[in-house]
């Protein structure tokens, strides 16, 4: 919580609702694709234990380069003291990548080269909570691993040497190449509760089509649509939260983040327990130089309230 | 038998302090005339008259009022040779209102003037006073002797009658005290001066119609016809109308007399008027040299660079937490109470400390007392209203109160499905008051509560900002004072003062259901002072000033994060909770000594001892501040201090849970020079310099590096006493006097403020850093009561932190930015015009007064933050407002 006067921040937000109006027209948008982006990511087991691992991965998309990337992983250890002073989040660092590996790819302390590819795999000390005592609450409130994927819009060859991965990341740095980078926290605790499951996405349905219409949904241009997301009820878990302060009994909320390579989307991210649901338009005829292909997609991020995440991926096809 | 007219006026008040100047030092000589020059003031007194060389002396508070008069008696020989003359005096009256000395200034020849001395010394005058206390002053009289030969007056049959009135103000219903009454022409005029209640009666009158006229220095001319009934006694009540109005005068001083670094007097008359101010003379505070302009315009008193909270401010002596509603609305106190209000930038005296910023003191005016007055003010946000009148013998009250709409007008305006205001933003604030002057003047008794209430609520159905499920937002700050104020003049040398209070603050904020923050306090205060006059050029003030408070406070919030740390969106796991009650011991005792040397010269000392037992501190202050007056119309000033306060509880920095209790006191020394001069009669300028070092500030830590050892609990606080300031900077102030028709000032600050750069080393410019302030304000008066004013404002932009680069935070579903060097660009400058237009309407009892205030009328689009997309790859501004004409109407009486 940053430091602010109280009178300042609430004037602060009033100014902030009032003067909408008084903001130059903003053209980019978060729902749209159109560069080299990170979508999600996701840890399977969603939570760990002291000893266990996890398989983390990424959706990226590139659209519409689809140029080859490179996927860097690096991981930090967790702090069982849970005090957020890992390299893996400390900005200056992260301006500064090559802080994180120097020309030779040497990684700095408390970081570890994870591996390239599309999914890489963090593993927890088992004696991670061995300086607290054995009934002490941090055990139980847990910590965070830390997860940074560096992804890279050039390929780099099959077997690279550190040295070449090092001037990879030097070039991202230096702006040569795109790049992004991204950080991931998996949640580390003792428990004897059910672990965290990813959400499900069962399907993707979109208003006025059957939900057994095949892939690709055929879209007709001019026209808006209403989508939505099938969640299975068990995707929406109980659990008991443990703080500093206690226990509390929940139940998970999940948010859906909606991306497209094409069209307008209004209200693409929302809670699935309200009644919000984004609506697409697709571009008429006119328009549709901003997307050349009528082959088009859509993707689906859900997050829970505990750090899982799932997504799925629609293609559509525009039909006049 | 020949019937003589006498006429004597009243002219040209000039007031002195104790000890009285030279002669040569007097204001100008009255006019010929029987009214008033303009540029001489002759009804309530401005606190800097249109007397250059007073500007920078103590300040005329009350003018005498003449209380028992004595006709000259017109020189037979004088008679006998058919001559009439008029006679100047100058006459000294003591600070019980009698008469010690008379001079004649212009002579008429021996006759008159001894005719006019000797009636002139057996005149009483209610006591002038001086900031304030009771003072001897000077004055210069008109003594007008008139021959008119008798025609022969026929006897009239039957009885006579008689005819008695009353001379009211109107639309302020004030009584016209001094105004002279002439009924009748030519020989038969006779000629009365109304009292203090504005009434004057004539007996023996000659049944029929007579002419009368009235003529005062404030007030048109005046005419009327009345008939006279045999036996009978005419009674009238006359509505005069004021050259000037202005109804209650509240003085703006830019630093307390004596010791005055910058000083800035403005009448309520010229508050009111200023455009994009809304009549609030503690915003007026915002548009002086020193004081920087915050982003919207919001009501943030960044004083030198300081941070706001630095700033303390005053009411009566007693501390309040918040100036103004939700940032910059209107003021919590409705300023139309204020007599004075002074504003110190810096190097204030040992009487205040727990500052290292600037300090804003209003002192309340005593409730009217000459009879039931008051007004309503509605414009497009707010309603207030203020009732006042006297109450039994000596005691007068007032109530007052404001309340605004915004939260009726508010969801009709933004009809939006994200957004829903449980409550929505709503502000009002109170004051009651009950006041006592004692019948010799010399006591003064009050009882002020007054409070303030902010409070703002919102849902937003659809919020998924926060992954944890957190949609609502909650703020409120409230406060409440119960002071009592006691002062008494023992005599010329010793008088004393105090004033304590009660008092409430809450101020709570809430995110979601379980991170909240309330805090609770109730302060209770007290300062009492004595002052000592020591000998002529010596006086002394010797006081303490006690502070208690019991702290409640009942936080559930993540800890600061460290400076360079990116946060984890996940709240709920580093969710700390505290319940801490604190009783905060704040004792403080300070002696302050004024000499004057020799003529011109002054010397103010002061030392100033403060304990703090929550962070167990204490530190000793010291104050220093020079003037010399040269030439009659230079003043050279200068000053020097040592300034400490705590650290910020409020914002957590000293609590036990989220900050160090360890903390240091913040310290500032601070330095300046001044010359005032006065160019004319109206215009004035004052310039000066300033240096300010601060040491022991808190700053927020920074987070572990890459070789953290992980194993160890690193206690390192958020804050630590390591930061440390420099401000210097030059403020300029060219002020033009309100005289019949214009006023107006120039002011205009250049300034440079650093603060310790955390992450780099060394200095690096402060947020606060606004390198060129100007401000250009003039009003104009135009006939039929039509007023218009402009405002003009430049400041250099805003500084602002660039973005060099983003991460994506993949729990948190947003980009993270990744900043460059603190505060290393600047926005555009900012630049608005604001008009305001007047039109009042007098009626007898009551005026009524429209207004219309337009806020930027360009319509310039002025960046007050940078504002950025989803991945902070394009940047563009949020503008402040755009045009904006507010309407205004109110009535008062």
């Amino acid at each position: 919580m940053p430091n602010f006067s109280l009178p300042r921040l609430l004037h602060a937000l009033l100014a902030a609702l009032l003067l909408t109006a008084c903001m130059e027209e903003d053209t980019s948008h978060a729902w749209k694709l159109d560069r080299l982006r990170v979508l999600g990511m996701s840890a399977k087991p969603a939570a760990l234990q002291p000893g266990e691992t996890a398989e983390v991965s990424v959706l990226v998309t590139d659209e519409p380069l689809n140029r080859p990337t490179t996927l860097l992983w690096l991981g930090c250890l967790p702090d069982p003291h849970n005090l957020n002073r890992s390299p893996c989040a400390d900005s200056e660092i992260l301006k500064n990548p090559a802080l994180l590996m120097d020309a030779q790819g040497n990684m700095a302390e408390n970081i570890h080269f994870l591996g390239m590819g599309s999914t890489a795999f963090y593993s927890v000390a088992e004696n991670l909570f061995s300086i607290f005592p054995a009934e002490h609450p941090q055990r139980k409130i847990g910590t965070v691993g830390m997860v940074l994927l560096l992804v890279v819009a050039e390929a780099l060859p099959e077997e690279p040497a550190l040295r070449d991965i090092a001037l990879l990341v030097q070039r991202a740095q230096n702006k040569q190449v795109d790049s992004q980078i991204t950080l991931f926290r998996i949640p580390v605790r003792e428990s004897d509760e059910p672990a965290n499951n990813n959400p499900l996405i069962s399907t993707m349905t979109v208003e006025g089509l059957a939900e057994d219409t095949p892939s690709p949904l055929p879209l007709k241009q001019g026209q808006q649509y209403v989508l939505n997301l099938v969640v299975p009820e068990e995707s929406f878990e109980d659990y008991i939260e443990i703080t500093s302060i206690g226990s509390t009994p929940k139940t998970e909320l999940l948010f859906a983040s909606f991306f497209s390579t094409c069209g307008e989307l209004e209200d693409s991210e929302f809670n699935l327990a309200t009644s919000v649901r984004p609506k697409l338009r697709v571009p008429q005829e006119k328009e549709m130089e901003a997307c050349p292909s009528p082959l088009q997609k859509l993707f689906a991020v859900v997050r829970d309230t505990r750090g899982g995440q799932t997504w799925y991926e629609q293609p559509f096809v525009i039909i006049p | 038998m020949k019937a003589l007219s006498v006429w004597v006026g009243l002219f040209g008040l000039s007031a002195f302090a104790n000890p009285l100047p030279p002669a040569e030092a007097m204001a100008e000589p009255p006019l010929p005339s029987q009214s008033t020059p303009p540029e001489e003031a002759s009804g309530p007194p401005q606190a800097t008259s249109e007397q250059p060389q007073e500007a920078s002396l103590p300040q005329l508070s009350k003018s005498p009022v003449l209380l028992e008069s004595a006709p000259a008696t017109f020189p037979l020989e004088m008679e006998a040779e058919q001559k009439s003359g008029t006679v100047i005096l100058e006459l000294e009256i003591d600070a019980e209102g009698g008469v010690r000395k008379v001079v004649v200034l212009e002579s008429a020849g021996p006759a008159f003037d001894k005719a006019a001395v000797d009636a002139a010394w057996k005149y009483r005058f209610s006591p002038a006073e001086v900031d304030g206390k009771p003072a001897p002053v000077r004055i210069h009289y008109r003594s007008e002797f008139f021959f008119r030969p008798q025609a022969e007056t026929r006897p009239i049959a039957g009885p006579m009658g008689a005819f008695s009135g009353e001379l009211v103000e109107r639309g302020t219903r004030a009584p016209i005290a001094q105004a002279l009454v002439v009924l009748g022409e030519g020989e038969n005029a006779q000629e009365a001066f109304s009292d203090e209640e504005g009434r004057f009666s004539f007996a023996q009158l000659s049944p029929g119609t007579w002419k009368l006229s009235v003529s005062s220095a404030e007030h048109e001319l005046f005419s009327a016809e009345e008939t006279i009934l045999p036996g009978e006694r005419t009674q009238a009540r006359y509505f005069i109308l004021k050259k000037t109005y202005g109804a209650f005068q509240t003085t703006v001083r830019g630093t307390r007399d004596k010791r005055e670094v910058s000083q800035v007097s403005l009448q309520q008359e010229e508050i009111r008027l200023i455009p994009g101010t809304q009549g609030d003379a503690f915003k007026v505070v915002l548009n002086l040299p020193g004081v920087a302009r915050s982003a919207f315009s919001m009501g943030m008193l960044v004083v030198r660079g300081s941070r706001p909270n630095d700033t303390r401010v005053y009411i009566d002596d007693v501390h309040i937490p918040l100036l103004f509603h939700f940032g910059g609305l209107y003021s919590t106190v409705n300023s139309s109470l204020l007599e004075r209000l002074d504003f110190e930038p810096g190097n204030f005296g040992a009487a205040y400390g727990r500052s290292t910023g600037g300090l804003v003191k209003g002192n309340i005016r005593p409730p009217a007392s000459d009879g039931l007055h008051g007004y309503v003010d509605i414009n497009l946000i707010d309603t207030s209203v203020l009732l006042e009148g006297p109450v039994g013998k000596g005691w007068s009250v007032l109530a007052s109160g404001r309340r605004s709409y915004i939260d009726a007008l508010l969801p009709l305006v933004m009809k939006s499905d994200a957004l829903k205001f449980t409550v929505a933003p709503r502000y009002y604030d109170y004051q009651l008051r009950a006041e006592h002057l004692s019948e010799d003047k010399k006591s003064r008794f009050f009882v002020f509560f007054f409070g303030s209430d902010d409070k703002i609520e919102l849902l937003m159905p659809n919020a998924t900002a926060d992954l944890e499920g957190r949609n609502s937002f909650g703020n409120a700050i409230r406060f409440g004072r119960l002071a009592v104020g006691w002062e008494r003049r023992f005599s010329n040398q010793l008088s004393f003062k105090t004033r304590s209070s009660l008092g409430y603050d809450v101020m709570q904020i809430a995110l979601g259901d379980d991170m909240f923050m309330k805090g609770t306090q109730y302060p209770i205060t007290t300062r009492n002072e004595f002052g000592f006059t020591l000998s002529e050029r010596t006086t002394l003030r010797v006081g303490a000033d006690f502070s208690l408070k019991p702290i409640s406070a009942n936080v559930q919030f993540i800890s600061f994060p460290k400076f360079n740390q990116i946060p984890d969106p996940m709240f709920s796991r580093q969710l700390i909770s505290a319940k801490e009650n604190y009783f905060f011991f704040e004792p403080a005792a300070y002696a302050e000594v004024q000499h004057t040397p020799f003529k011109g010269f002054q010397v103010v000392g002061g030392l100033r001892a403060d304990y703090n037992s929550h962070i167990n501190k204490a530190w000793v202050d010291f104050r220093l501040a020079l003037s010399h007056t040269f030439a009659d119309r230079f003043k050279l000033k200068g000053a020097v201090g040592l300034f400490h306060q705590p650290p910020d509880y409020i914002n957590g920095q000293t609590s036990i849970a989220f900050g160090d209790v360890n903390l240091k006191p913040e310290g500032s020394v601070q330095t300046s020079l001044g010359l005032e001069v006065s160019l004319t009669k109206a215009l004035s300028l004052d310039i000066q310099v300033y240096a300010k070092n601060g040491f022991n500030i808190a700053r927020q830590t920074l987070g572990g590096n890459s070789q953290a050892d992980l194993s160890v609990d690193d206690s390192t606080k958020p804050w630590a006493s390591f930061g440390s300031s420099r401000a210097q900077g030059m403020e300029l102030l060219l002020r033009h006097q309100l005289t019949d028709r214009f006023f107006g000032w120039i002011a205009y600050s250049l300034s440079r403020t650093e603060v310790t750069d955390v992450l780099y080393g060394g200095y690096r410019r402060s947020s606060f850093d606004q390198p060129h302030n100007l401000i250009v304000v003039a009003s104009y008066k135009l006939p039929w009561n039509f007023i218009v004013g402009g405002k003009l404002r430049y400041t250099s932009g805003a500084l602002t932190t660039p973005v060099v680069d983003t991460i994506f935070d993949a729990n948190g579903n947003y980009y993270y930015p990744l900043n460059g060097r603190p505060n290393s660009v600047r926005l555009p400058d900012f630049f608005q015009l604001d008009i305001r237009i007047d039109k009042r309407f007098v009626f007898k009892q009551w005026m009524l007064s429209l207004y219309v205030d337009i806020q930027n009328v360009t319509n310039r689009k002025n960046p007050e933050v940078a504002n950025y997309n989803y991945d902070y790859s394009k940047r563009t501004y949020i503008s402040g407002l755009p045009i904006l004409p507010t309407l205004g109407i109110r009535g008062e009486f």
